[in-house]
């Protein structure tokens, strides 16, 4: 065998295997959980651009989106289901006193797409707004 | 004779030019009211303003400073009360439509009440700015006549005899006036509970009672059609 080709045939293989370590940093999750994920991205008002910078993250079978934890909504259970490539999840964050936000997303790949619906009683009238969330996985993530 | 004739050739071309003038004041009013509307959305447009649940207290207090501009704008005369009031009831829903309605009460009785203390020949001044001299005068005798035989005196200046009718039944009136649509032109709710209060015909109770019904259908058309749709 010829010395280019050996040296060829060398890199190949040293390729193929970083391809496949890069892979297992960054495995599917769980068909019934996706502890250890972290996404970044941005959130905005349904039918708006971007507002902010957010990150959702699962921890121990509980949803929390970093941001609204500012304004007191802590930490929610979250569901999970598979559906062909993507992971649908559904969560439901509490704050003391403003109400709640419901979470619905779905996973594909490193990709995090949600929205959220801010739903708080008043003395006037029932404040009912949509949000969206669109991330990014965070390298190093689960 | 040629001086009469001219006389009168001069006194229509005054009442024109008379005329001319209200209608660029009330044309001018008009069109600040729409500019500022216009305005507003624009900015709103181009502000392109996100709310969150940080922003809960700035939204309170926006609600708040705007049910008591609502309540002050029902006060005045000449302010589209009744369509500012469904508006404000369409954009808080079911929950707004108690509070707006108490808030109109409240406004309306308000109005009663400084018509009841406000000068009138405050008011014939502003009619005599806006050159509607005819309603100035009818106002000024109509403030010098004594409060029992205010009624006798309007039935006696109405123009025609359905609205002479229509003064004995001066509390269906005033129902129908608060309810009729584009009621701004003759002053608005402001402007016409203000009115009622000025006339003294009306005994606050009873007009209390009469405007907690007749400000009722605004409130149940936006609670039905919460219920259709």
């Amino acid at each position: 065998m010829p010395a280019s080709l050996r040296a060829m045939l060398v890199i190949g293989s040293l390729s193929a295997a970083v391809a496949t370590s890069s892979a297992a940093e960054v495995p599917s999750p769980a068909a019934d959980s996706l502890d250890g994920l972290r996404f970044t991205g941005q959130a905005g008002e349904k039918g708006k651009g971007d507002h902010h910078k957010d990150t959702i993250m699962f921890t121990n079978g509980l949803f929390r989106a970093l941001n609204c934890e500012n304004w007191g909504f802590g930490a929610g259970r979250y569901t999970v289901e598979k559906k062909g490539d993507a992971y649908h999840f559904k969560a439901t964050l509490m704050s003391p006193d403003r109400g709640k936000l419901e979470w619905t997303g779905e996973i594909v790949g490193d990709r995090a797409n949600a929205t959220f619906r801010w739903t708080h009683e008043r003395w006037y009238r029932t404040i009912i707004r949509d949000y969206w969330f669109e991330g990014a996985r965070q390298a190093g993530t689960r | 004779m040629a001086a009469t004739e001219k006389e009168r050739s001069g006194s229509e071309s005054g009442r024109g030019a008379t005329w001319g003038v209200t209608l660029l004041k009330f044309s001018l009013v008009a069109a600040v009211i729409v500019l500022l509307n216009i305005g507003v959305s624009w900015a709103i447009e181009r502000i392109e303003m996100q709310v969150w649940p940080s922003h809960l207290e700035i939204v309170d207090r926006v609600v708040l400073a705007g049910v008591v501009l609502y309540m002050i704008l029902m006060v005045l005369p000449f302010v589209p009360g009744v369509e500012l009031g469904l508006a404000f009831m369409m954009l808080l829903g079911p929950q707004g439509v108690v509070l707006i309605y108490i808030c109109t009460l409240i406004a309306l009785a308000v109005s009663f009440g400084l018509g009841r203390f406000f000068p009138a020949h405050l008011l014939a001044s502003f009619l005599r700015w806006l050159h509607l001299t005819r309603a100035e005068a009818l106002l000024r005798s109509f403030d010098a006549t004594t409060p029992e035989r205010r009624l006798e005196f309007l039935v006696e200046h109405a123009p025609t005899r359905a609205v002479s009718t229509l003064l004995k039944r001066r509390y269906l009136l005033l129902a129908l006036l608060l309810n009729l649509p584009g009621n701004t032109v003759i002053g608005g709710g402001g402007g016409i509970a203000m009115m009622a209060g000025m006339c003294r015909l009306y005994s606050f109770p009873k007009y209390l009672l009469l405007i907690a019904v007749a400000i009722l259908p605004g409130p149940l058309l936006v609670v039905f059609s919460n219920l259709v749709y």
